[in-house]
């Protein structure tokens, strides 16, 4: 569960970027984020992950605050940046690896899961490849299979699907209800409204740092489409 | 298009030394002039030393010899470390190419932005030898006039020759994977046979200076040195013609190569490798997060030529210098009297680690070094101080054994006592770690994750220069504060001790440091 109350942040003294967030994603959630590019999505989700400091408010994992147990709630999360630059000089294979290492993955679970995640995301063919020879959707297929094949409890997206094939792009959103199913759940931004009315079963949309719609899919849209609702909401 | 060449010649240089720093008061402009000042001062010191010490052997023509050396290493090393991101391969070959400007001007922009830097090596490298030569002999018109068109025209000859090496190397390693590790391994290798072909210097420097030398590996090696500095010390014209020739042939064919196959050679170089065969049942050694940590950071240096190159080459000149220094200790009974015995011998070889072990490290344990890729180390469950002793951890794995081996040698080819190889080894051994702290501390105030290339922050950046510099005027203090002051009224043994006491306490300061101020200074960077 992640758990977002009265948060702020702000890059410059006197310019907020989030003012006052209150969002709650529980378990089983598949939880859309929309908004307009700079409205504070990307600083909201770096927040959670722990990248970025905040002044105000509190952000909790499964009631694990993320300010006095950093290293706890990093244990429980997997984040997915819109733009993944991840370690160039490493391959697929060595960069999953990696990421095993540093969560405690046992060998057979992680050989198991590397196996099935780079399939179904169809990457496995490039494992041996270095990252920096990745294009950009390659580069989102590996990050993500990072995140999977960790043992976490919530993932956090930034615009999971720019980039991805057709192929993937389904799988992907396959994995991610299997995840919620099974008592995970996942937090993403995205501009692409359809995929967040179908996937999602909770959207909210922020507007200059301030969340103004938060609910059940059907809650927010009612009648409409997710896309008229935010098109009403951004005017 | 004249304007659009030197347009792009400006793009180049920008890239190939783009220093950004997220601190406004160290533009690029001000590091670039740090850097230069501080280099040229080191240089500058040894020419001086080397002027003195040939003068008095009545060898001064050496010293343009000297010169002329060093900025062919710079110049071929900067050659090749370039060629395979700036020249061929770079990032903005597919963009330059669409553009409506003739393949001609891209290759002529690219190859003159290389050689602005080459001057620059050039003037780094060569003129504080070529000032010292004119104070010691005096100045000519004639030899004025020969220097510079040796300065305008000598880079040529390394440039050229580098390149060319470069492109026999790039078409081997096309397929091949780690070819940037290849690639640098063959570029020290190259640079050390230049300097193993120095070891026949004294047969060069007997032909040069009479005329009447044989022809020797050495003398080949270094015949376009040998006809630029009799150019310079006895006018003679034929050999700066000479010189002049040789210089430009391989310029010629540099430029008709790039130019005829700038497409190709663009392929050669951008090419990807077959993927690595993988095994998934292959059992793997599970690492522990701190252990995972550190070998990426290996990843990362073997993975990048210019990261390798500035770190490791400093790392290796240290294990041959000394090595050469005690073989010519021994063998060479000049070296041993000038160097003299006992308490002169063991401050002067302290002296000489703290130099080499300041000037060898263009590369300190960096955080800047992760670059965009920050963001994993700060989302990853590792605390702060795994991530940074990660960096330092792979720092000491570098140097630290490059500082004992230092000393081991001095025990064994210069006699050093067993308490003076003890002081030495753990004065050595603290230098490493204390710069190292002193790198990581500095960096962490002054990170830079815009970077373009891996040589602005294990070389170019603000923290790596000066850690250099205070380095650099440790070593140097500390020598002539008991040289100059101090040796009638202590020994070296016990000041020594001091020395060493006060770099290991600083060192555990630092590291008191790192572990509270540190670990908050770290978790609040953003990138």
């Amino acid at each position: 569960m992640l758990k977002i109350v009265d948060l702020h942040k702000s890059y410059q003294k006197g310019n907020e970027v989030l003012k006052g967030i209150n969002l709650t994603v529980e378990n089983g959630d598949l939880f859309a984020f929309v908004g307009h590019n700079g409205a504070g999505k990307t600083t909201l989700i770096k927040c959670c992950c722990g990248i970025h400091d905040f002044e105000k408010g509190e952000i909790k994992i499964n009631d694990l605050d993320i300010k006095s147990n950093p290293l706890e709630c990093k244990k429980l999360i997997a984040y997915v940046p819109d733009n993944p630059d991840l370690y160039g000089f490493m391959t697929g294979l060595e960069y999953v690896e990696f990421i095993c290492d540093i969560y405690s993955i046992p060998q057979e679970k992680r050989k198991n899961k590397i196996e099935s995640l780079s399939k179904r995301l169809d990457i496995d063919k490039s494992l041996g490849s270095k990252i920096s020879e990745y294009s950009h959707g390659m580069k989102q297929k590996i990050a993500l299979v990072g995140a999977f094949v960790r043992d976490v409890n919530v993932l956090i997206f930034d615009e999971p699907f720019v980039g991805l094939d057709p192929f993937a792009s389904s799988e992907l959103k396959k994995m991610m209800k299997e995840f919620c199913e099974t008592g995970g759940c996942i937090f993403f931004s995205t501009h692409v409204l359809e995929v967040a009315e179908k996937l999602c079963n909770k959207v909210a949309i922020i507007k200059a740092g301030e969340i103004i719609a938060n609910g059940t899919m059907k809650e927010i849209k009612g009648d409409k489409t997710l896309e008229e609702v935010f098109l009403a909401e951004g005017e | 298009m004249k304007n659009i060449f030197w347009e792009l010649v400006k793009i180049n240089v920008k890239s190939q030394y783009s220093m950004y720093n997220n601190n406004k008061k160290y533009s690029a402009g001000k590091i670039v002039l740090f850097a230069s000042i501080f280099i040229l001062a080191m240089f500058t010191f040894t020419a001086y030393t080397t002027a003195d010490t040939y003068n008095s052997a009545g060898l001064l023509s050496m010293v343009v010899l000297m010169g002329l050396l060093y900025a062919v290493l710079f110049i071929a090393m900067n050659t090749m470390v370039s060629v395979s991101k700036f020249i061929l391969g770079a990032k903005d070959y597919e963009f330059l190419i669409s553009m409506p400007i003739k393949k001609s001007t891209i290759v002529l922009s690219k190859l003159t932005g290389l050689l602005v830097l080459c001057y620059l090596m050039m003037i780094l490298g060569f003129l504080p030898f070529l000032v010292m030569y004119y104070i010691y002999a005096g100045v000519s018109f004639l030899s004025l006039l020969y220097s510079l068109i040796i300065l305008i025209v000598f880079p040529l000859f390394p440039l050229s020759i580098a390149y060319l090496l470069w492109l026999v190397v790039g078409a081997i390693t096309r397929n091949v994977r780690n070819k940037q590790a290849i690639a640098s391994i063959f570029s020290v290798l190259l640079i050390f046979i230049v300097i193993f072909a120095s070891l026949g210097f004294n047969d060069v420097l007997l032909g040069f200076i009479t005329n009447s030398g044989q022809v020797s590996f050495a003398s080949v090696v270094f015949y376009p040195l040998i006809l630029a500095s009799k150019a310079i010390c006895y006018n003679d014209l034929v050999s700066l013609l000479i010189m002049v020739a040789i210089c430009v042939v391989p310029t010629a064919l540099m430029v008709f190569i790039t130019q005829k196959y700038y497409t190709v050679l663009n392929y050669i170089f951008i090419s990807h490798p077959k993927p690595k065969k993988i095994n998934l049942d292959k059992p793997k050694r599970i690492n522990t997060p701190f252990v995972a940590l550190v070998k990426k950071e290996f990843q990362h240096l073997f993975n990048s030529t210019m990261y390798l190159m500035n770190s490791c080459i400093g790392a290796i000149f240290i294990v041959i210098g000394f090595l050469a220094f005690g073989i010519l200790y021994v063998t060479d009974a000049n070296v041993a009297m000038s160097l003299g015995t006992g308490d002169l011998l063991f401050s002067i070889t302290n002296f000489y680690l703290l130099l080499m072990l300041s000037i060898s490290n263009p590369m300190t344990s960096s955080i800047s070094i992760d670059g965009h890729t920050w963001w994993q180390a700060k989302s990853l469950p590792v605390t702060s101080n795994q991530i940074l002793w990660s960096k330092m951890t792979m720092y000491l794995i570098i140097f630290a054994p490059c500082a004992i081996f230092a000393t081991i040698s001095n025990w064994i080819f210069l006699g050093l006592s067993f308490g003076q190889f003890l002081i030495q080894l753990l004065l050595g051994i603290g230098t490493v770690l204390c710069f190292g702290l002193l790198g990581l501390i500095i960096n962490l105030k002054k990170y830079n994750f815009n970077w373009t290339n891996e040589m602005v922050v294990a070389k170019q950046s603000m923290p790596v220069l000066l850690v250099m510099l205070i380095a650099f005027a440790f070593g140097l203090g500390t020598f002539l504060l008991y040289i100059g002051f101090l040796i009638p009224y202590i020994s070296a043994m016990l000041y020594w001790v001091i020395i060493t006491s006060i770099v290991v306490l600083f060192s555990v300061l630092q590291i008191v440091y790192l572990q509270k101020q540190g670990k908050r200074i770290f978790e609040q960077i953003e990138g």
